[in-house]
């Protein structure tokens, strides 16, 4: 295929705003899969995906398309994760293109998290083409939508298309805006392999099979690779592409989009936004923009039975094979055991890959609460990188604690922003600046601490705002803040999977809540427990969970048999998923206490 | 094929006056059911015949005849004509307001030996709050009349943890207990069962009830009737020595019990069933079939379960060499962790080869069976 006739995009949009139904319909529209082989929104693909409505796992699809110019076109449409966790993939796929089509509700107009997004789609140049979905709801405003594009991202709405994913309405004008106004790539056909990594995922029998943009060169069957950045030496096994099924190619030319089998072992050698090259006569300099995988946030994993330990391994060693930003390392605690510590992008990245390990590998864990990564310099000038509280050093070891911030962004209806200042204020939130994107609507920012934004400054924002809150923000440094370690005593004894790290100045309310809730989640033993929150040995707050002292059943003759141990089976199931620490059993909730406290 | 030897027999007679406030077990206003009352006798004996070609009751142990209320269904008398002669124990649940001294003197002469008051409470409010058609005078003169009538062997129930009930209420209705200086006593707990009137109240917060206190007063029955010269003999029954209910312990040894009439269970072995209720159970029974609801087959696993758990209720506990010999596995190699773990928390012991409760256990038992289910 001739370059010029090859047109490589992606969609923009906030969750729920169709992106998904969008894909189905150009699919459908240029033959791709016929409509009753659709699975309601077939990019995504994963059961989880298709639960939460969301896409996780990006994927790309190859179209053919006659245009209206009587012209054949080969279109790759790259799809991107939705969520503010998975913003280096989403630069990496808009790496990839050289159009997007900007899909924007026509009842609620423009999100904070569309806008990031838009934001850096215009840092890599792309020509963006404004799609107004959902015109037919009876709540559409689209003229209003098409102005707030107009003054808050500065983009010409003259192109924009009146879509609806639903119905279909628009498809054919879309893509004909994608022929004309999406720009064909720029390579250089005769030039050394260059070309970019911006998805992988793992096959049993294959390996890890990356999806690449070919910017210059081509890539062959039979070639000897390199990857620039993890040095990895690869040989081409297979090349294809997706239609949406993998179709075998002798070769992916400058321009085209592809994937490419070389039993590739090990994920971390084809990191996302690595540049692969030819071994033999590479490109001199690699594609820039390639960052290795930074967890923000990091969690302990535990089986709650000790002996699914090496089950727990196994399943995270084939989960990383598809997922290259989880990371993991064995950690003990004295409380919980073997487990591991783990990195994640964000809170929702955590909770996919619990259920993940979960559902999919049928385990029974145990998740401590998550934490960010804290930098602490110590009195003696070391610094440390502290991703786990328990390991904190003693406040007479070290000189002071940075933790990360995030600039935040919020848009809000104006009437909201009363509740927003509050709940930024209540989470140290630092005001950053205020602008009215439209009379109604303001798009405030914030430098947040991260600390503060992972647990459920979202779920807050929205129910503080009915809903109409959406947020964005990046990593943007590390500050230094009055850090306290505070510890959790279960029985009189520390237990390291329960201690935080808080803000001095919240540290008493923190640790009053938190022992309150931990009172209504530990059972009743056979004896008192008391459950204390401490800052070092000074003990800040205390609750006691009486000792159990009824627990049998009166009766139990001939035809009360089978009930009574049915019950006691139960009984003993419910003990099952409890974890015995010290003398004590303390349920799987109990670890993840802190997260629902006030 | 050879007969599988029955040890127990129990008869349910599902009739009452009226049903109590607490009660869930199966029984029906006499008034609404004279056609099945009627019916009943037959239906039982009937039933019987139908086990009698799989059942040897030639050394049937002990009978239970409970309800429900017996003492008002009008043909116990010739029930317990038909009925096979039990070697050692035949009790008959009796209501205290329903009883003469005629119909006690007639059961004891067609050999029922052992006599269970439904007594409660001896307190007039709290009698009437549960539903029961009796007073305290009542009881007193049942008990008289059953002495009188030639039992000895007479057994009381009493219930606590009723709501609003306080230690002190409570000890003094185990001083009247102990006065009637019978050699039975069982104490049990209110248990709220759900679609009861009382476990309504408590839901809907007009009654309640408080489980702790429940768990001390059963601890301080212990005290009180040891006092007295009653041995706690299993968690709710307490006897002077020689007085304990065979029949009970019948069940805690997982014997073989066959139990008939409706809604009654029985266990052969390694199975369990429990016969239907109402019309279904005579409509059954007329065509000539087995009146099973529901059976289930316990594996091995399930019956060292029951084993474990039910002796455990009593005071003599497991015998570890008997259990050894039944099942080919050590209990103490088998639970070694789950024994070790019990005995270090002060709830199980070794005693001259049999694992007993410890005191400290008996409030809170399920914490000890649940390890072994």
């Amino acid at each position: 295929m001739q370059m010029d006739n090859i047109r490589n995009f992606c969609i923009i949009a906030h969750i729920d705003h169709g992106k998904s139904t969008l894909a189905d319909r150009i699919l459908e529209y240029t033959g791709a899969v016929a409509s009753r082989d659709m699975e309601a929104q077939l990019l995504d693909n994963m059961e989880l995906e298709r639960e939460r409505g969301i896409t996780i796992k990006l994927q790309t699809v190859r179209l053919k398309y006659k245009a209206d110019d009587g012209k054949e076109y080969l279109l790759n449409l790259i799809d991107t994760p939705g969520h503010v966790d998975f913003s280096y993939e989403v630069s990496r796929s808009l790496a990839a293109c050289e159009g997007a089509l900007l899909v924007v509700d026509a009842a609620q107009g423009i999100e904070a998290q569309t806008l990031a997004n838009v934001y850096m789609a215009l840092d890599h140049d792309l020509e963006l083409i404004p799609v107004i979905n959902k015109v037919d709801l009876p709540a559409a405003d689209p003229e209003g939508v098409k102005q707030q594009i107009e003054e808050v991202i500065g983009l010409d709405t003259s192109e924009a298309v009146l879509a609806s994913a639903k119905t279909g309405l628009g498809t054919h004008e879309i893509l004909e805006k994608i022929v004309k106004l999406i720009p064909p790539p720029s390579g250089d056909k005769e030039a050394p392999l260059k070309a970019l990594v911006f998805d992988s995922y793992f096959d049993i029998y294959r390996g890890t099979i990356p999806y690449v943009r070919v910017i210059d060169g081509e890539l062959k069957k039979g070639a000897k690779l390199k990857m620039m950045n993890t040095g990895a030496v690869l040989d081409v096994t297979e090349v294809g592409a997706f239609t949406p099924a993998q179709k075998q190619m002798d070769k992916l030319s400058a321009g085209e989009v592809g994937y490419f089998a070389a039993a590739i072992k090990n994920i971390q050698d084809t990191r996302v936004g690595d540049t692969v090259t030819d071994f033999n006569n590479p490109t001199p300099f690699p594609l820039s923009g390639y960052r290795p995988a930074v967890p923000m946030v990091y969690c302990g994993l535990y089986p709650v039975e000790n002996n699914d330990y090496n089950d727990l391994k196994d399943a995270l060693e084939k989960l990383q094979l598809n997922d290259a930003s989880l990371i993991y390392e064995p950690e003990v605690s004295v409380a919980l055991g073997f487990g591991f510590r783990c990195g994640f992008l964000g809170l929702l990245h955590m909770e996919i890959i619990r259920e993940r390990l979960e559902r999919e590998y049928g385990l029974n864990l145990l998740i401590t609460a998550p934490s960010v990564n804290y930098r602490v310099t110590k009195t003696d000038g070391e610094v440390v990188n502290i991703d786990n509280p328990t390991k904190l050093p003693d406040a007479n070891d070290r000189l002071y604690i940075e933790e990360p911030f995030v600039r935040a962004t919020i848009m809000v209806p104006k009437d909201f922003i009363g509740p927003i200042m509050e709940l930024a204020n209540d989470r140290r939130g630092v005001f950053g600046n205020m602008e009215y994107i439209t009379p109604t609507r303001v798009m405030l920012t914030y430098e947040i601490p991260l600390s503060e934004i992972i647990y459920d400054f979202f779920d807050k924002l929205k129910s503080s705002t009915k809903g109409y809150a959406s947020l964005d923000y990046e990593l943007y440094g590390y500050k230094q803040t009055d850090l306290v370690k505070l510890d959790i005593l279960v029985n009189e004894q520390p237990v390291d999977a329960l201690c935080c790290i808080v803000h001095k100045d919240k540290a008493y309310v923190r640790g009053r809540a938190l022992v309150e809730k931990l009172r209504s989640l530990i059972p009743r033993q056979l004896f008192d427990v008391p459950i204390q929150a401490a800052l070092g040995n000074k003990v800040i707050a205390r609750e006691t969970v009486k000792a159990l002292r009824k627990d049998v059943l009166a009766k139990c003759y001939g035809g009360d048999i089978s009930r009574k141990r049915k019950l006691l089976e139960k009984q003993k199931e419910g003990k099952k998923r409890m974890k015995q620490v010290g003398s004590v059993e303390i349920p799987q909730e109990a670890f993840m206490a802190v997260l629902e406290i006030e | 094929m050879k007969k599988k030897a029955i040890q127990s027999l129990y008869v349910h007679i599902p009739f009452c006056i009226q049903k109590c406030n607490y009660c869930d077990f199966v029984s029906y206003p006499l008034k609404d059911c004279n056609e099945l009352c009627a019916e009943y006798g037959p239906l039982l004996v009937k039933e019987l015949v139908l086990y009698d070609r799989e059942y040897d009751f030639s050394r049937l142990k002990t009978i239970y005849i409970g309800g429900g209320t017996p003492t008002i269904y009008p043909d116990l008398l010739s029930l317990i004509y038909y009925l096979p002669q039990p070697k050692s124990e035949f009790t008959v649940e009796a209501n205290p307001g329903t009883v003469s001294y005629d119909q006690l003197r007639d059961m004891r002469q067609m050999g029922v030996n052992r006599i269970s008051f439904g007594v409660q409470s001896f307190n007039d409010a709290r009698l009437g709050q549960m539903g029961r058609l009796y007073c305290r005078k009542d009881v007193k003169d049942a008990v008289y009349m059953a002495k009188e009538a030639g039992f000895e062997n007479i057994s009381i129930d009493m219930m606590y943890g009723l709501p609003g009930q306080t230690s002190e209420e409570w000890e003094d209705e185990l001083e009247q207990a102990i006065a009637l200086k019978v050699p039975h006593i069982s104490a049990y707990a209110l248990t709220l069962a759900s679609g009861t009137p009382w476990s309504e109240a408590v839901r809907r917060g007009e009654l309640s009830v408080n489980d702790d206190l429940a768990g001390d007063m059963l601890m301080h029955t212990r005290q009180q009737l040891k006092n007295a010269g009653y041995n706690q003999y299993e968690i709710s029954n307490f006897s002077f020595p020689g007085y304990e209910c065979e029949h009970n312990i019948n069940y805690w040894k997982r014997a073989n019990y066959l139990g008939i009439g409706i809604n009654a269970s029985s266990c052969i072995d390694d199975y369990r069933f429990t016969n239907l209720q109402g019309r279904e159970y005579a409509d059954a029974i007329n065509e000539g079939h087995k009146p099973v609801a529901s059976s289930e087959l316990l594996t091995v696993r399930e019956m060292i379960s029951e084993t474990i758990f039910l002796i455990l209720r009593t005071d003599r506990g497991l015998n570890l060499r008997e259990f050894k010999a039944q099942f080919g596995v050590d209990i103490m190699e088998m639970f070694s962790s789950e024994i070790i773990r019990l005995k270090a928390l002060g709830l199980l012991i070794e005693h001259n080869g049999y694992l007993q409760l410890t005191e400290k256990a008996l409030p809170v038992a399920n914490q000890v069976f649940c390890r072994f289910v």
